[in-house]
């Protein structure tokens, strides 16, 4: 475990940060969640949880053709901490890892992973959906959805003052 | 006093605007920043019940005053993951 004796967190690049309750990310290239739980897993854990979100061809009843993600990448990455904090509490886990992926996305690539690893499996499932859940309220990533004949802004799941209980 | 000011999904859209810096009076706070790029960009008042704020990268509201140097982000609700919903496309 790796932990800054100031803040209990360190960024590690300007796009990864690590605490004790694992490892943030925001990337431009593909996600290898089998890599990240690989590197996440230790001799205590009995069980990894992945989950993988991946881009789907239709939006409602329109063909998408491809997406793109940003972020506010900073407070994407505080906020993504906050929520693998949260979820080291409240469930007990060993450590979490979100990774999300921002820039030009194609229909079946991985936007988002989230790796769980636990003593027990029944905590791992469990931060793993909460985590996601979290991720798409509260981390400031936004897609846009290009379609035949334009592109639009996906509306949010979740309002502002989510977030701003949150922090 | 100067301030960056950073615009994010949406609201970029409809300012046009990525960035920039600009100069404001001393007192000035995050909500009466957002006003006057209202009054620049009339469309962004459609989104004004919805965006949210941050200075220096943490979530703030619109009565924070601003400091020289400060970096301010104009965000509209966030859309990551993998299956939000498309405006109008009902699921």
């Amino acid at each position: 475990m790796r932990r800054s004796s100031a803040g209990g967190w360190r960024l590690t690049d300007k796009l990864k940060m690590e605490t004790c309750d694992g490892q943030f990310e925001i990337t431009r290239q593909p996600i290898a969640s089998r890599e990240i739980a690989e590197r996440l897993k230790a001799p205590r854990d009995g069980a990894v949880v992945v989950f993988e979100g991946i881009v789907r061809d239709h939006s409602g009843d329109r063909r998408t053709l491809y997406l793109e993600y940003e972020a506010y990448e900073p407070l994407a990455l505080r906020q993504m901490a906050e929520i693998g904090r949260q979820a080291r509490e409240r469930f007990g886990i060993d450590r979490v890892a979100m990774v999300h992926r921002i820039g030009r996305l194609e229909i079946g690539e991985v936007s988002v992973a989230i790796v769980v690893v636990s003593a027990h499996r029944r905590a791992a499932f469990e931060a793993c959906q909460y985590s996601i859940d979290r991720l798409k309220q509260v981390v400031p990533i936004w897609k846009k959805e290009f379609f035949e004949g334009g592109a639009v802004w996906a509306e949010g799941e979740a309002q502002s003052r989510v977030l701003a209980k949150m922090v | 006093m100067r301030v960056k000011v950073l615009f994010f999904g949406l609201v970029r859209g409809v300012a046009g605007l990525a960035d920039e810096e600009v100069e404001v009076p001393g007192g000035t706070t995050v909500g009466g920043l957002w006003g006057g790029y209202e009054r620049r960009f009339p469309r962004l008042r459609e989104a004004a019940g919805s965006v949210f704020f941050a200075v220096n990268q943490e979530v703030a509201d619109r009565a924070q005053a601003l400091k020289d140097g400060d970096e301010v982000a104009f965000m509209p609700p966030v859309s990551g993951g993998c299956a939000a919903r498309a405006p109008a496309a009902g699921g």
